[in-house]
């Protein structure tokens, strides 16, 4: 039984106050109603018409004792043990009642018993069938209680009796049967209002939990620990101050505590406060007691599906065709009056508007035709402006540059060459300093103004020196020892490529970086130098590529189409009084390259020109004989007609000739190359050189070499002329790339402007200028500009079409004397003026808009004006003939006048070939004047002459 | 042949490189130009401009039409006349020197 009993006690929140379970009722309607009745006892209140819980306190030991059996329900128990006390004090049954005691089987037997298990009815009224009391009354006779009652009962008219439960003994029985219709329509309204009162009571008789005694089961241990509570009375300050000290006035100052009087009281007056330091505790010692972490759990695999439309593939197109009409169709819409009638009106708007394009070019743009000079012409912009320098202090410094070029198709790419700036006596002095220093050229990029880019190495120094025009990889140079040297860049291009993307990409990163970049600048060695013994003896002063569109023939010096399209040949020109032509395709270096060990070339040098090494030698020289006697001239620049890239000399050859456009870097290893079957001779190409002497000299010569009289030797014919305009060595000589007949020559106190074919002298030559020239170079885009360098550091510009007498500016541009200038457009925006000077600074300047920008018209108008001045050339040649007749004719005139008393008496001799020509010229006239007269014929036997 | 003699007329014109007939669908009717597809070409851009043309006189005002359309490039001029149902061009080169 002790589950049972614990059971409602579970169920039933355990209610301390209350003894633990004390029913022994097994049934589970019992062990609920106990489960009422500990309720009711525990809130204190009891049910105040339920007789059962009224007693339910003292009975309950009573009701232990009982067997289980003998009270099945409440009912039964109320109405066993509490009839005693209540019958003496019963009352008169209501009218039309009687009171009637119906023992337990009677209640089953009519239906009054409730089944085990089930809740007693609320309502005590009960509606016990007539017929079954009267079959109780048959069955059971005078057992039934219903027995003596049979009488009003057999009265009551109704179906069924009216039998109303009095569990208080109130009217003396347990129950009451109501006999009379009016009493049981009264009894009936009672307990109906009765019973609505009843469960509205039910409703309301829900108690509040009452408050318990607490029973501490560890929190409040919890709560104890996390409290703070005072664990001493708290201490109370009181501060005063006397009254009057309120308001006064205070006078704050530093003080020092040593400074201070050693008085007790302003000693007091501090407060020393140390800062703590626990030496057992620091902070890292602290252990760590409590620490959030958090764990969370996703599922680690996730399968999902996907399905797709698949759709079949297919090639499909749509084509349309523009609409048609059939020749019938058109004829037949010609003849619609509608069309007829729109082509009437029409008409006359289409003659007015074509009429009006007749009369006048609608399409004529002023504005393309607008002069561009004068207007864009502002006084900001007429000065060179300084762009950046190039100086490497270990290189170039106290060296004066000798050469600066342009890379041909990397823009913002410059080489740079110095040599030492002393003549032959101090090289001589100073031989052993020099040859201790490596001669380089240095390579810069625009990107990169601090650092230069490459150095190429040089045996001595470098004073000219090209990029191949059809290969740019390879550089050849000419030295003052008068060797000439090739370098191949092919393996640093990238280099100078990717420098050029890196610098562009500094500029927005960080200086910084710039300066702590410290990668080695490569130096190339060079690939090549030339026969020591075979080639120039003196220093090269100019060196330059033959065009690729020909090439020259060995030994006869022909013009000959290059099919290859390459540049393959030199020209090179030194003080030795030679001027070589140079032929990468050695015909000597038939040889294996690699022979000997020792002649294996160096390491990371491209073994391209190896095969040339120190063998290398000129297939053609040209010498350059004087008129008279007194040595050969002695060149430093030349300057041929032809030009790189200018391939209208095919064309003109050979109406029919191909497009010269395959363009591929041969194989320079290969003797002679895949020779061309057949080449054809040029005679358009112009053979002819300019050469510039040491003396001052303009030197016209033609470089195919004739046979010699005398000799028979085949050797470079005589000068067509020279001329000495210059006073001292000329420094420049360049031909403009709008005109190449037009040759500029610098050296000296002044410049002359020579024009081909005109060999009298020059169309133009400048005042002597203050300051010796040093350099010069035609602008790219100006066909009448040019740029002079001065010895002071200026740079002069010329413009003939503005001033011929005066340069249009004069800018200083260094403090030391320009030795070299070159022009670079880079578009046609910009264009940089470049000058190196003799401190081995190159200064890059941007060229102004004017003088960069070509006027309208510019073009044709400085070719009217070299034509004026080549009038001009031969008008003043004319007049210096006539000068030159009219000045024998006066003096001879003089002389006959003072013949009477010549200064000189005639020998006979002369005076018989006076007389001669005297009496030939007799003799012509008269044969004029016979002729005349047509006594004479032309066949006639001439009259004999005299001896 | 009336239409026919127009069309020589214009053609006859200093500058004239070659004018067509177009029907309002931009089929050609009568054309000048040798080659087939420049006519087509034409027929096909031109009439869409001159639609367009048409409409934008009209949006602008209900009651305006579009009577000439003179369209002047770098090289030439085109001239385009939209009547009802056709439409005619003309495209003259200018004069080379004022």
């Amino acid at each position: 039984e002790t589950p049972k009993q614990a059971e409602p006690a579970e169920a039933s929140t355990p209610a301390p106050a209350t003894p633990a379970p004390v029913t022994t009722l097994q049934t589970p309607k019992s062990a609920r109603d106990d489960a009422k009745s500990v309720a009711s006892a525990r809130s204190g209140k009891s049910q105040p018409r339920s007789g059962r819980s009224v007693g339910s306190g003292g009975n309950k030991s009573q009701r232990s004792d009982k067997s289980p059996k003998k009270s099945p329900s409440k009912k039964k128990a109320a109405a066993v043990h509490t009839p005693a006390t209540p019958a003496s004090q019963a009352e008169p049954s209501p009218e039309g009642c009687v009171p009637i005691f119906l023992p337990e089987p009677t209640q089953k037997i009519v239906g009054l018993a409730v089944p085990e298990g089930e809740e007693p009815p609320q309502s005590p009224m009960h509606f016990v069938p007539k017929q079954v009391i009267m079959d109780d009354i048959q069955n059971r006779a005078a057992v039934s209680e219903f027995k003596e009652h049979l009488k009003t009962l057999n009265e009551i008219e109704t179906e069924d009796i009216l039998l109303v439960a009095d569990p208080d003994w109130k009217y003396g029985a347990n129950f009451l049967m109501v006999v009379t219709e009016e009493a049981r329509a009264e009894m009936l309204a009672e307990h109906t209002g009765e019973e609505e009162k009843e469960e509205e009571h039910v409703v309301l008789g829900y108690v509040p939990p009452q408050p318990r005694d607490w029973i501490p089961q560890g929190s409040d241990r919890e709560i104890r620990e996390a409290s703070v509570s005072n664990s001493r009375p708290q201490f109370r300050l009181t501060y005063q101050r006397r009254r009057r000290d309120f308001g006064a006035p205070v006078s704050l100052a530093d003080r020092n505590v040593v400074d201070a009087a050693p008085s007790k009281l302003v000693k007091n007056q501090f407060i020393d406060v140390q800062a703590l330091e626990d030496a057992n505790r620091s902070t890292t010692d602290i252990p760590i007691t409590e620490k959030d972490q958090d764990v969370q759990v996703a599922p680690s695999s996730d399968s999902a599906a996907v399905q797709t439309f698949w759709g079949n593939p297919k090639n499909a197109f749509t084509q349309y065709e523009a609409r048609q009409l059939s020749q019938a169709e058109r004829e037949a819409q010609l003849e619609l009056p509608e069309l007829i009638e729109a082509g009437r009106r029409t008409a006359p708007l289409f003659e007015q508007s074509l009429q009006q394009n007749e009369i006048m070019n609608c399409f004529y743009d002023d504005y393309t035709n607008l002069g561009g000079d004068g207007i864009l012409f502002s006084k900001t912009d007429n000065t060179f402006k300084e762009f950046q320098t190039f100086t490497d202090l270990e290189h170039s410094r106290e060296k004066a540059v000798s050469h600066i070029a342009w890379h041909p198709t990397l823009k913002g790419i410059v080489a740079v060459s110095t040599r030492e700036r002393y003549d032959f006596d101090g090289m001589v002095d100073h031989s052993a300093k020099i040859v201790l220093k490596t001669s380089v050229i240095v390579v810069w990029s625009f990107a990169d103004p601090i650092q230069p880019q490459l150095f190429l190495e040089a045996p001595e120094d470098v004073l000219c020196f090209e990029f191949c025009p059809s290969d740019p990889n390879i550089i050849v140079g000419g030295c003052i020892n008068g060797q000439i040297v090739l370098w191949d860049l092919s393996q640093h291009m990238d280099r100078l490529k990717s420098t050029k993307a890196k610098g562009r990409s500094k500029k927005v990163s960080n200086m910084l970086t710039e300066f702590v970049k410290t990668d080695s600048i490569p130096t190339i060695r060079y690939a090549a130098a030339s026969s020591i013994e075979l080639g120039h003896q003196a220093p090269v002063t100019d060196i330059m590529w033959v065009p690729d569109h020909f090439e020259i023939q060995k030994v006869t010096g022909y013009a000959l189409e290059a099919k290859e399209l390459k540049n393959v040949q030199i020209i090179s020109c030194a003080t030795d009084e030679t001027i070589y032509i140079w032929d990468l395709r050695s015909a000597k270096s038939n040889n294996p390259v690699f022979k000997r060990e020792e002649d294996r070339c160096p390491m990371g040098v491209p073994d391209t020109f190896w095969h040339l090494h120190l063998k290398w030698k000129p297939f053609l020289s040209v010498n350059l004989f004087k008129s008279e006697p007194g040595g050969n001239h002695n060149p430093v620049k030349v300057s041929m007609k032809e030009m790189q890239g200018d391939r209208s000399v095919l064309t003109k050859e050979d109406p029919e000739g191909k497009d010269p456009t395959s363009t591929n870097r041969g194989d320079f290893t290969m003797p002679g190359g895949p020779k061309p079957t057949k080449q054809r001779m040029l005679q358009k190409v112009s053979t002819f050189l300019y050469v510039g002497t040491e003396d001052g000299e303009l030197v016209y010569v033609d470089w195919m070499p004739q046979k010699d009289q005398d000799t028979g030797k085949s050797q470079t014919p005589k000068p067509v002329f020279y001329s000495t305009m210059h006073d001292s060595s000329i420094k420049h000589l360049s031909r403009s790339s709008f005109d190449r007949s037009l040759v500029l020559c610098v050296g000296g106190w002044l410049w002359t402007l020579w024009k081909e074919g005109v060999n009298s002298g020059p169309i133009l030559y400048s005042q002597k200028s203050p300051k010796p020239l040093t350099g010069g170079c035609w602008s790219p885009t100006r066909p009448s500009v040019f740029f002079i360098t001065r010895a002071d550091g200026s740079v002069e510009v010329w413009d003939l079409l503005d001033k011929t007498h005066e340069p249009v500016l004069v800018q200083n541009i260094s403090a030391n004397a320009l030795t070299y200038c070159t022009v670079w457009n880079i578009s046609h925006k910009r264009q940089l003026l470049i000058v190196g000077d003799t401190q081995g600074t190159a200064h890059a300047h941007k060229v102004p808009f004017t003088l960069h920008t070509p006027m309208a018209g510019e073009a044709p108008s400085i070719e009217a004006y070299y034509k004026r001045e080549i009038q001009r050339r031969a008008f003043v040649m004319g007049r210096w003939d006539y000068r030159e007749h009219e000045k024998i004719e006066l003096e001879a005139k003089a002389k006959r006048e003072a013949g009477i008393a010549p200064a000189v008496e005639l020998t006979p001799e002369e005076r018989l070939l006076k007389m001669q020509k005297k009496y030939e010229a007799y003799l012509a006239e008269e044969m004029t004047f016979l002729r005349e007269l047509g006594l004479k014929d032309d066949d006639d036997e001439p009259l004999p002459a005299v001896e | 042949a009336e239409v026919e003699e127009t069309f020589k007329r214009i053609l006859s014109h200093k500058g004239v490189i070659g004018a067509i007939i177009v029907s309002y669908d931009g089929i050609p009717i009568r054309s000048s130009f040798a080659e087939n597809d420049v006519t087509v070409q034409y027929c096909a851009l031109i009439q869409q401009l001159a639609q367009k043309a048409k409409s934008a006189v009209r949006d602008l005002d209900p009651g305006n039409d579009l009577t000439f359309l003179r369209i002047r490039s770098k090289k030439n001029e085109i001239m385009v006349a939209p009547s009802p149902d056709y439409l005619l061009l003309v495209v003259q080169e200018p004069n080379d020197q004022p």
